[in-house]
């Protein structure tokens, strides 16, 4: 579904990401890990045509669109929930879901804001609260409703558990199963690794702007490379 | 457009239930007095609805409004002028020139990313000393020396009588209003208020920015200019200095800061307050000091309303939760 072939992506001289291949397949988890600063916000960027790419290519359902601009993306079925949220805070949690549903190809694939208050109740039961009030976790529900309501192919996370108590974090974790198991191809980019492994078919380790390892979540878990790099084990 | 609230209709009617009662009453049984104040009031309530549409919305703070003004009321004075055209022609060649001056500023400036934060302010109050000084140099608008607009309005329907001011002035009040209503209640206001929190996710879940600011500002723009129409033929004679005058657009900022964006009449509270508080400080003698009196009230409303008149009312209508970093169980598991 999702292709990228040797992206690379410079912020003035300094490369960040630095020639990335890595493959999505339809249905599947796939987690992108690696500590702060390896590439992985700028990887999501680039994807989600927030940050220019200065060599290879994004492929996406056979189309190449690595120079779309990032307005086109709901149109192709690619929806974000960005790190640290970043809801509308002085909107209520309602024109929030509805901003999800502003390009009129999200409005055609959704079902309506009632899938969203099924999914998070919380939100059902409070429409109206301005969403900068919400809790930390509360924010993260309306993050994912937002990006989930325009039904994407593909839903990229960035950093979904950061700054989030750890009941929060197992909570969100939790939410994005539940989402996989409804069928969406999911891009998760994280740096509580030991968690996003667990639920991803594949993992990607991020370092300086490289893929290092790649394998399934379970390989990537065992490996001892990455028990001693970034899991702190033996 | 489309609605996100079925429930808009009905400030549209108390919109228009107000600016009827307003254009059948006052100049009825008003005083000359009242009507001229009513009028000067809702030049400036134009003003502060057309300013909050785009820069209320959007977050981008335009110190140029007072361009689009000066702009209408010049453009009238000379097709008036130079032509046979009625009034409300005249009129509506102020707000298409108006809009016209506000779409190549906007394609300009929005096409940077450069100008996207405080720069914008600074761009807009260089457009203004520009238009000020092409004006002055432009002998079809001005050449310096000011024009009078009264000869060529006597004998008229709208020179004959403030009334007919009044009720032109109501009307566009009317069609300011109902522009607010849409950008509160529209998928397109809730996207420039998007813009407003954070341009680069209101993008990633497409909305074409750059489209949204560039037209936005042009109706701003326009609006305003066909707030010069009536002003033009209500001033009689126009001169740079007065009609371009600085502290117009920071009369209108002053206006929607203390009116308060929450809702969209938060303007039109502000310009009530505003030229109330000028008009009754009149009577001190000392205009200097009135300004004076006028920005330290409007420092005060802020300490005590940070968001302004409309945010203060609606913090008892909005329900709002004391935050807290309990998550609800019951949502996701």
């Amino acid at each position: 579904m999702l292709e990228l072939n040797g992206l690379v992506v410079s912020y003035g001289e300094a490369a960040a990401l630095r020639g990335v291949d890595l493959s999505v397949e339809r249905g599947s988890v796939v987690s992108l890990v690696g500590s702060n600063g390896a590439g992985k916000s700028t990887l999501v960027k680039a994807l989600l045509g927030m940050q220019p790419s200065s060599g290879g290519a994004i492929v996406f359902d056979g189309q190449d669109i690595t120079h779309r601009p990032a307005t086109d993306r709901p149109a192709l079925g690619i929806a974000l929930v960005p790190e640290g949220r970043r809801l509308f805070k002085d909107m209520s949690v309602r024109d929030n879901l509805l901003l999800g549903l502003h390009h009129s190809q999200a409005r055609r694939r959704s079902t309506g804001l009632d899938h969203i208050y099924d999914l998070f109740p919380i939100l059902g039961q409070r429409p109206k609260q301005l969403a900068g009030t919400m809790s930390g976790g509360e924010q993260q529900m309306v993050a994912l409703g937002r990006a989930l309501v325009s039904q994407p192919s593909l839903l990229v996370l960035d950093e979904p558990s950061l700054g989030l108590a750890p009941i929060v974090v197992q909570e969100v974790f939790r939410t994005i199963e539940r989402v996989t198991a409804e069928g969406v191809t999911v891009l998760l980019a994280e740096q509580n690794m030991q968690k996003a492994l667990e639920l991803s078919d594949h993992g990607y380790v991020l370092a300086d702007g490289r893929i290092v390892m790649s394998g399934t979540g379970e390989e990537l878990l065992s490996s001892d490379e990455v028990r001693k790099a970034y899991l702190g084990g033996p | 457009m489309n609605w996100l609230d079925p429930s808009a209709r009905r400030p549209f009617a108390i919109l228009a239930a107000g600016v009827l009662l307003a254009i059948v009453l006052v100049p009825a049984v008003g005083t000359s007095f009242a009507v001229t104040f009513g009028f000067q009031f809702l030049i400036w309530t134009c003003l502060a609805l057309s300013w909050a549409v785009f820069s209320g919305n959007t977050g981008y703070a335009s110190f140029g409004h007072g361009v689009f003004f000066g702009i209408g009321t010049y453009i009238t004075a000379a097709v008036l002028r130079e032509t046979n055209f009625s009034f409300v022609v005249a009129m509506l060649v102020a707000g298409l020139v108006a809009g016209a001056l506000a779409l190549v500023v906007g394609l300009a400036v929005f096409s940077s990313p450069r100008f996207a934060g405080d720069l914008f302010g600074l761009v807009t109050l260089a457009m203004a000393f520009i238009v000020m000084t092409a004006v002055s140099n432009i002998s079809f608008l001005d050449g310096g020396t000011g024009v009078f607009v009264r000869e060529h309005t006597t004998g008229t329907w709208i020179g004959s009588s403030t009334n007919h001011l009044f009720i032109v002035a109501g009307l566009l009040v009317a069609l300011c209003g109902a522009v607010s209503i849409a950008a509160s209640t529209t998928r397109w206001g809730a996207a420039l208020r998007a813009i407003r929190d954070d341009e680069a996710v209101a993008e990633s879940l497409g909305v074409p920015t750059y489209r949204y600011k560039v037209l936005t500002f042009v109706v701003s723009g326009a609006l305003a200019g066909l707030a010069g129409a009536p002003q033009a033929v209500y001033l009689g004679y126009v001169e740079v200095g007065g009609v371009f005058a600085l502290n117009i657009p920071l009369f209108v900022i002053m206006m929607v800061i203390l009116g308060g964006i929450t809702r969209w009449w938060g303007p039109i509270i502000g310009a009530a307050v505003v030229v109330a508080l000028r008009e009754a400080l009149l009577g001190i003698g000392s205009a200097e000091l009135a300004q004076v009196i006028v920005g330290l009230s409007l420092v005060a409303v802020i300490a005590v309303m940070p968001h302004g008149v409309s945010g203060f009312v609606s913090r008892f209508t909005t329900k709002r939760a004391i935050p807290t970093d309990r998550t609800v169980r019951g949502g996701a598991s």
